[in-house]
C-alpha cells in the first residue's frame, strides 16, 4: 500500500509540474499545447548538465532554463507574429522531438536512449508514511500553494488573469496582454523544464527521445478539468496518475499494454464528461 | 492577389529561415542540406512521381482538417483516423487477392474512408453533443486511435514471424497501379479528384455554405434555422471518411502494409497543410506538394550523404510552427505591445 | 494658475481622414472645467472618432488638443491618462471573472511588500467613492453577477480611482433600465458640482436636455453648433443633427384580423435555473404590434428567445397558426411562419463576416429559388438578392461585401429584408433601433408599420419608451417574468 502511494506521489510529479505550467499559461490567455516539447528539452538539458557539472541541481536549473527559453520562444512567435496557439504548439512538440534526437545522434552517437554514467540522481527526502520522495516532487507540492496565493493575492496574479480572460478590457487599463502572456510562457516553461528534469534525473534516471510519454497532452487536459485552479488540477494530476499506477499493476491481471497505455486518455475523456454531465443538469436543454 | 501571396510565403520564408539556422547550429551546412532535399525530392523524374505520388495522403488530410476548420471546430484527430483507416484498408486488402484488379483497389479505400468516419463518430459526440473541448478531445482521441490500432494488430492481425507489430503485406493486386508514369500511382489522380470536388462543394455545395456561416457565427446560424449540429456531425464524418481515405491510399499505395510507425505525423501535416493552404483548394494542394518534399527527402537524404533524416524533420516542424504565422499586421502587434509597455 | 481661466480642453482644426472618408473634419471647440459637455449627432457624424482622438487611440492628421491651454501629444491610452482623461466604455470595460473591488482597482492596486495587494486599503478607498458618488455597492461580488447599471457605476468610480478629472461617457445609458438611468444622471451632475469634466455622449436628447451645460452637434464629421442647455430645444437639436426639420411618426392602423400566435402558459428558466417568464399567455393577430416593455432584463429576451425556438421552455403551449410549435426546432418554427430579429444585431441577426448575399439567403439557402439537389445556384441567388436589397434602399457597393462594412442602420435594413422576404406572418422584433440614427430609425419604423399594414403580426420589444409609445397597438408589460396589460400596472 504504501508502495503503491509513494509510486502515485513520484509519478505524478511531472504531470502536475507541467499542469501547473499549463494552467498558469491558460490564465494568462494561452492554450499551451507545447508543453511536451518543453518537457523533453528540459529532460535533455538537464541529464546533459548534470553528467557534465556532476551536479543534479545544476542539472535541474539547467532543465528549467532551458525549458523556459523553449516556451519563451514559442510565446514570441504566438504573439509577436500573430501564430495559432496550438498549431504552433504542435509544431513545437515535433520540432523539439527532432531537435532532441538529432543532438543526442550527432553529439553521442546513440539514437534513443542516452545513459550518461557520471549524471548523479536528484536527491532524496524521507517522509513519514510515504518513504523517500525526491526533492522535485516537494516542490511541485509546494508550488500548488505558491501559486494559488500568487494568482489569488498579488497584483501581477490579477493582471495575468485579466489580460487572460478580456484582453482588450485589460488594455483600456494599461495592462499589455503579450507582455502576460510572454510571462506567462517562461513559468510554464521552466517548470515543464523542471518536468523534464524530474524524469531524466529521478523516475527514468536516463534520456531518451519519448522520456515524456504525451505527459504534456494528459497535463492539458488535467489543467482544463481543473479548470486552471492549482489545486483542483494537482488533485487532478494525482487521480489520473493513481489510475494510471492502477491499470500497469493491472497488467498482470492480463490487460494487454498497448491498450493499458491508452488508459490515461480515455480516463480524460472520461473525466471531461462527467464535468459537462453535471454542468449539463444545471443548464437544461436547447433545442436544435 | 500579391498580397494573399505574399501572406502565404512569408511563413514559408519564416519556417525554412528558422529551421535553417537550427540545423547550423547543430553543426550541419544548412544550404548544403537544402540543396540536398531538393535533390532527392525532385532531383531526377522518379523522384518528382514519388513526390507526387505521397502528396496524396497530405493533400486528402488537408481537405479533411480544412471542412473541419471551415466549420469552426480545430480538429486534430484526423491522426487517429489517418491510422485507423490505414489499418482498415491493409486488413481488407488482404482479403481481397481474388477479386478482379479495380475492385480489390476499391473496397479497401472504401473500408479504410468508413473507419475513419466511424472512429471520428466518438469525438464527433463528444464534441457537438457533450460539449467537450474539441482541440483536447480530438487530441485524446488521437492517443486511443494509436494505441488501438497497435493492440488490433497485436491481438488480430499480427504478420505471422514479424517482430515489431505488422501486418501481412497485402497482395500486389490491391496496389494502387502507376498511372502514366513509373512510381506516379493512381493516389495522386484520387487526391486531385478530391480537390475538385472539394473546390466545388466549398463555393456550390449547400453544406459548404452551412459549415461556413456556422464557421463564422454560430449564434447566428441557430437563429437562422440552421441545424448546427447537424452541419457539425456532418462536417466532422465527412472529414473523418477523408482522413480514413488518406491513411487507405497510403497503405495501398506506399507502405503496403500496416505497421507501427505507419504515420510519421502525417495528421499534424495534414493540419499545416490546411493552415498554410488557408483552407482553399488550390492552397492546400500547392501546401502538400511542398511538405510531401521534405517527407520523400527524409528516407533519401541519409542514404546520398550524412545529413540524418531528422534534418527533414526539423524542417517539417518549422513549417508547423510557421504555417499560421501572418507577416501583415506586425506592426500593429508591435504598437499594442508598446503601448502596454508604456505604463 | 492658468488652468481656472482657460477652457480644460480646447481642440483646434482637429481633421482625421480614413481613405477618402472625412471622419472628423476641421473640428474647433472648447470644454469647460467642471461641465458637462454633450456631443450629438447621427451614426458616422464623427463622435467616436473624436473620443478616441481624447483617449489617444486615434491620432488627428492635423489640428491639435490642449488640455488647460497647454498643447498635449496623446500618442497612447496611457498618455491620455497621465493627463486625467477617463472613459467609461459603451461595451463596459468591466472584466466579469473578477470581483468589483478587483475591477475598481485594476491597474494602479495598492501594493504590498511582496506584490501582494492589499485588498483591506483598496477597499476603504473604494468604500469612501461609493458614499461620496451616493451608491452602496457590494464590493465583494463577481462582477459578471451583478446588473449592468452597477458595473456602470464601478466603471465611473474606476475613473475616479485612477485620479481622472475628464469622464468620457459614451451612450452610458443605452443599457439601463430607465430609474436606473435617473441616478446615473444625478451621479453625473453630482460629479460636475466637484469640479469633474465630463463629456456625455447619447442618443437620447431627452437626457442630454436634462443635464448637459453645453451641447455640440456634429455631421458628417463637421462641427455645425454649440448651443448652451438654456438656448435648446428638442426640435432645434434635431434640426441641426439630421439638417431638416423632425419627421412625423409612422402610425400603425388598427385594423385587427384573425389571431395568429397563441401562448399559453409559457414558463421559462435560464441556465443558472432562475426562472425568467412565469406562465406568460398572449394572444396575437394580424395587423397588430404588440409592444412589450419592462425594465431591462425583466425576461423579454427570454420570452422572445422561446417563441423563435433558441431556449427550450420549461413548461407551457405556443400556437403558431393553428400549430402547435413549442417543441419545434428554430428551422421549423420559421417555414411556418415565424421571422426573428434579434437585440443582438452584430450576432445574432447578422453574420459579418458573411456576404451580404449570405446573410440574405440564411436559413433559405436549402430551398427553391437559391439551391437544387443539394447544390447553390448563384445566378437566381444574385439577382434575387440585388432585387431584395435594392427594394429594402440597402445601401452597398456591392452584394459580395462582407456585412460588417455596413453602417448600423443599413445592417439593421439587411435583417429585416432577410426576414420578411421569406414571408412571415408573425414578427418577433427586440431592441430594432438600438445604435441607429435617426434617419434610419424612420425607416425601420416605417418597414414594421408596413408590415402590419399588410396583415403581418409584430411582437417588439424596446427599452425606448418612445418607441412603444409610438409603434404599438397594445401594450403589454413584464414585471417580474409575469406579464401584465399596461393599463393593470397603471392602476
Amino acid at each position: 500500500m504504501n508502495a503503491f502511494l509513494q509510486g502515485c506521489l513520484l509519478q505524478t510529479t511531472p504531470l502536475l509540474l507541467t499542469s501547473l505550467g499549463g494552467a498558469f499559461c491558460r490564465t494568462a490567455g494561452l492554450v499551451n499545447v507545447g508543453l511536451d516539447a518543453f518537457i523533453l528539452v528540459g529532460a535533455l538539458a538537464a541529464e546533459v548538465t548534470g553528467a557534465a557539472t556532476h551536479s543534479a541541481l545544476l542539472g535541474t536549473a539547467a532543465g528549467a532554463l532551458a525549458g523556459a527559453l523553449g516556451c519563451f520562444l514559442m510565446g514570441s512567435v504566438i504573439t509577436g507574429l500573430g501564430a495559432n496557439p496550438i498549431v504552433t504548439g504542435l509544431g513545437f512538440n515535433l520540432f523539439s522531438h527532432a531537435l532532441c534526437r538529432l543532438l543526442v545522434k550527432t553529439a553521442f552517437g546513440v539514437s534513443g536512449l542516452l545513459l550518461l554514467a557520471s549524471c548523479p540522481k536528484l536527491p532524496a527526502v524521507s517522509l513519514p508514511v510515504l518513504g523517500s520522495v525526491d526533492i522535485l516532487t516537494l516542490l511541485a507540492w509546494a508550488l500548488v500553494l505558491v501559486m494559488t496565493w500568487f494568482l489569488d493575492r498579488t497584483w501581477l496574479g490579477l493582471h495575468l488573469s485579466a489580460a487572460g480572460s478580456e484582453p482588450a478590457m485589460a488594455r483600456t487599463v494599461g495592462i499589455s496582454a503579450p507582455r502576460m502572456l510572454l510571462f506567462s510562457t517562461v513559468v510554464a516553461g521552466a517548470l515543464c523544464g523542471l518536468a523534464g528534469a524530474d524524469l531524466s534525473l529521478g523516475i527514468v534516471g536516463a534520456f531518451s527521445d519519448d522520456i515524456s510519454s504525451g505527459r504534456g497532452y494528459v497535463a492539458l487536459a488535467a489543467f482544463y478539468i481543473g479548470r486552471n485552479r492549482p489545486l483542483p488540477t494537482a488533485l487532478t494530476c494525482l487521480f489520473l496518475t493513481a489510475l494510471e499506477e492502477l491499470a500497469t499493476r493491472a497488467q498482470v491481471l492480463n490487460i494487454p499494454v498497448s491498450l493499458a497505455q491508452a488508459f490515461p486518455y480515455i480516463s480524460v475523456l472520461v473525466l471531461m464528461l462527467l464535468q459537462t454531465l453535471r454542468t449539463r443538469h444545471r443548464h437544461g436543454g436547447t433545442l436544435s | 492577389m500579391t498580397g494573399r501571396l505574399s501572406s502565404h510565403l512569408g511563413p514559408i520564408a519564416g519556417a525554412l529561415l528558422a529551421a535553417m539556422v537550427v540545423i547550423g547550429l547543430c553543426g550541419f551546412n544548412p544550404f548544403e542540406s537544402l540543396i540536398l532535399i531538393f535533390r532527392s525530392a525532385l532531383g531526377s523524374p522518379a523522384a518528382i512521381a514519388q513526390t507526387c505520388s505521397s502528396a496524396a495522403p497530405l493533400v486528402l488530410l488537408g481537405l479533411a482538417t480544412g471542412i473541419c476548420f471551415r466549420s469552426g471546430v480545430f480538429n486534430v484527430g484526423l491522426e487517429g483516423c489517418f491510422v485507423l483507416g490505414g489499418l482498415a484498408a491493409a486488413v481488407t486488402a488482404g482479403h481481397c487477392s481474388t477479386l478482379p484488379a479495380p475492385l480489390a483497389i476499391l473496397f479497401p479505400l472504401l473500408a479504410g474512408s468508413v473507419a475513419g468516419s466511424l472512429w471520428m463518430l466518438v469525438p464527433a459526440w463528444l464534441v457537438v453533443f457533450r460539449n467537450l473541448d474539441d482541440v483536447v478531445t480530438t487530441l485524446m482521441v488521437n492517443f486511443v486511435a494509436l494505441d488501438l490500432a497497435a493492440w488490433l494488430v497485436e491481438r488480430f492481425f499480427l504478420a505471422p514471424g514479424s517482430a515489431n507489430s505488422a501486418t501481412a503485406m497485402i497482395p500486389a493486386v490491391t496496389h494502387l497501379p502507376d498511372v502514366g508514369f513509373p512510381g506516379l500511382n493512381l493516389s495522386f489522380i484520387i487526391s486531385i479528384i478530391c480537390v475538385a470536388f472539394y473546390a466545388a462543394w466549398c463555393s456550390r455545395g449547400t453544406l459548404g455554405y452551412e459549415t461556413r456561416i456556422v464557421g463564422w457565427n454560430r449564434r447566428f446560424a441557430r437563429a437562422t434555422g440552421f441545424g448546427v449540429r447537424r452541419i457539425l456531425v456532418s462536417a466532422m464524418l465527412l472529414s473523418g471518411g477523408i482522413g480514413g481515405l488518406a491513411g487507405a491510399v497510403h497503405a495501398l499505395g506506399t507502405v503496403h502494409q500496416y505497421v507501427t510507425g505507419f504515420s510519421a505525423e502525417y495528421g499534424f501535416l495534414g493540419l499545416t497543410v490546411a493552415i498554410l493552404g488557408d483552407n482553399r483548394a488550390p492552397g492546400i494542394f500547392l501546401a502538400s506538394l511542398l511538405l510531401a518534399m521534405l517527407v520523400v527527402s527524409g528516407i533519401g537524404i541519409q542514404l546520398i550523404s550524412d545529413v540524418p533524416e531528422e534534418v527533414t524533420r526539423l524542417i517539417e516542424a518549422s513549417f508547423i510552427i510557421f504555417a499560421s504565422v501572418r507577416f501583415t499586421g506586425f506592426g500593429r502587434r508591435l504598437r499594442n505591445w508598446r503601448e502596454g509597455n508604456a505604463r | 494658475m492658468t488652468g481656472l481661466s482657460q477652457p480644460r480642453i480646447t481642440l483646434r482644426n482637429i481633421t482625421r481622414v480614413f481613405g477618402s472618408h472625412r471622419a472628423n473634419d476641421d473640428i474647433s471647440l472648447e470644454i469647460e472645467r467642471g461641465s458637462i459637455h454633450a456631443f450629438l449627432g447621427g451614426n458616422g457624424a464623427g463622435k467616436t472618432t473624436l473620443m478616441k482622438m481624447l483617449q489617444g487611440l486615434e491620432q488627428p492628421d492635423s489640428g491639435e488638443i490642449l488640455f488647460d491651454g497647454a498643447s498635449v501629444s496623446l500618442g497612447s491610452p496611457q498618455d491620455a491618462f497621465r493627463h486625467g482623461v477617463g472613459m467609461v466604455q459603451q461595451e463596459f470595460s468591466i472584466i466579469p471573472q473578477l470581483t468589483l473591488l478587483d475591477n475598481l482597482i485594476l491597474g494602479a492596486e495598492p501594493r504590498g511588500r511582496w506584490g501582494q495587494i492589499d485588498r483591506q486599503k483598496a477597499l476603504h478607498d473604494a468604500e469612501r467613492l461609493a458614499v461620496l458618488a451616493g451608491v452602496s455597492i457590494d464590493w465583494s461580488l463577481q462582477a459578471g453577477d451583478t446588473p449592468l447599471h452597477v458595473r456602470q457605476i464601478v466603471e465611473i468610480l474606476r475613473g475616479l480611482y485612477r485620479g481622472s478629472d475628464i469622464l468620457i461617457l459614451d451612450e452610458p445609458s443605452a443599457v439601463l433600465p430607465r430609474e436606473q438611468v435617473q441616478n446615473l444622471l444625478s451621479l453625473m451632475c453630482s460629479l460636475r458640482d466637484r469640479g469633474h469634466t465630463l463629456i456625455f455622449i447619447s442618443h437620447k436628447l431627452d437626457e442630454v436636455l436634462a443635464v448637459s451645460d453645453r451641447i455640440s452637434i456634429l455631421r458628417e464629421g463637421r462641427h455645425v453648433a454649440t448651443l448652451p442647455r438654456e438656448g435648446a430645444t428638442h426640435d432645434l437639436l434635431i434640426r441641426h443633427m439630421t439638417g431638416e426639420a423632425p419627421r412625423p411618426a409612422p402610425r400603425p392602423c388598427e385594423k385587427i384580423g384573425s389571431p395568429v400566435l397563441e401562448v399559453d402558459a409559457l414558463s421559462i428558466r435560464d441556465p443558472r435555473g432562475v426562472m425568467r417568464v412565469r406562465d406568460a399567455s398572449l394572444r396575437l393577430c394580424e395587423g397588430e404590434i404588440l409592444g412589450i416593455g419592462g425594465l431591462p432584463d425583466a425576461g423579454q429576451i427570454e420570452l422572445l428567445e422561446c417563441l423563435a425556438g433558441l431556449r427550450l421552455q420549461e413548461r407551457g403551449r405556443i400556437l403558431l397558426k393553428n400549430q402547435p410549435i413549442e417543441r419545434s426546432t428554430p428551422h421549423t418554427r420559421r417555414t411556418v411562419g415565424l421571422g426573428y430579429l434579434s437585440a443582438d444585431r452584430a450576432t445574432e441577426s447578422l453574420c459579418l463576416q458573411a456576404s451580404l448575399q449570405d446573410n440574405a439567403i440564411a436559413g433559405r439557402h436549402n430551398v427553391m429559388p437559391f439551391s437544387r439537389w443539394q447544390m447553390l445556384r448563384p445566378a437566381s441567388i444574385s439577382a434575387h438578392v440585388h432585387a431584395l436589397l435594392d427594394r429594402f434602399g440597402v445601401r452597398r457597393s456591392d452584394d459580395l461585401l462582407a456585412a460588417g462594412h455596413l453602417s448600423g442602420g443599413n445592417q439593421q435594413r439587411l435583417a429585416m429584408a432577410r426576414e420578411l422576404d421569406a414571408g412571415p406572418c408573425v414578427l418577433l422584433v427586440a431592441q430594432p433601433t438600438r445604435g441607429v440614427d435617426l434617419a434610419g430609425i424612420h425607416v425601420i419604423h416605417s418597414l414594421l408599420v408596413k408590415f402590419a399594414e399588410e396583415g403581418g403580426a409584430v411582437i417588439l420589444i424596446s427599452e425606448e419608451e418612445a418607441e412603444l409609445q409610438t409603434l404599438s397597438t397594445r401594450r403589454l408589460t413584464l414585471h417580474d417574468g409575469i406579464l401584465v396589460p399596461e393599463a393593470e400596472l397603471a392602476a
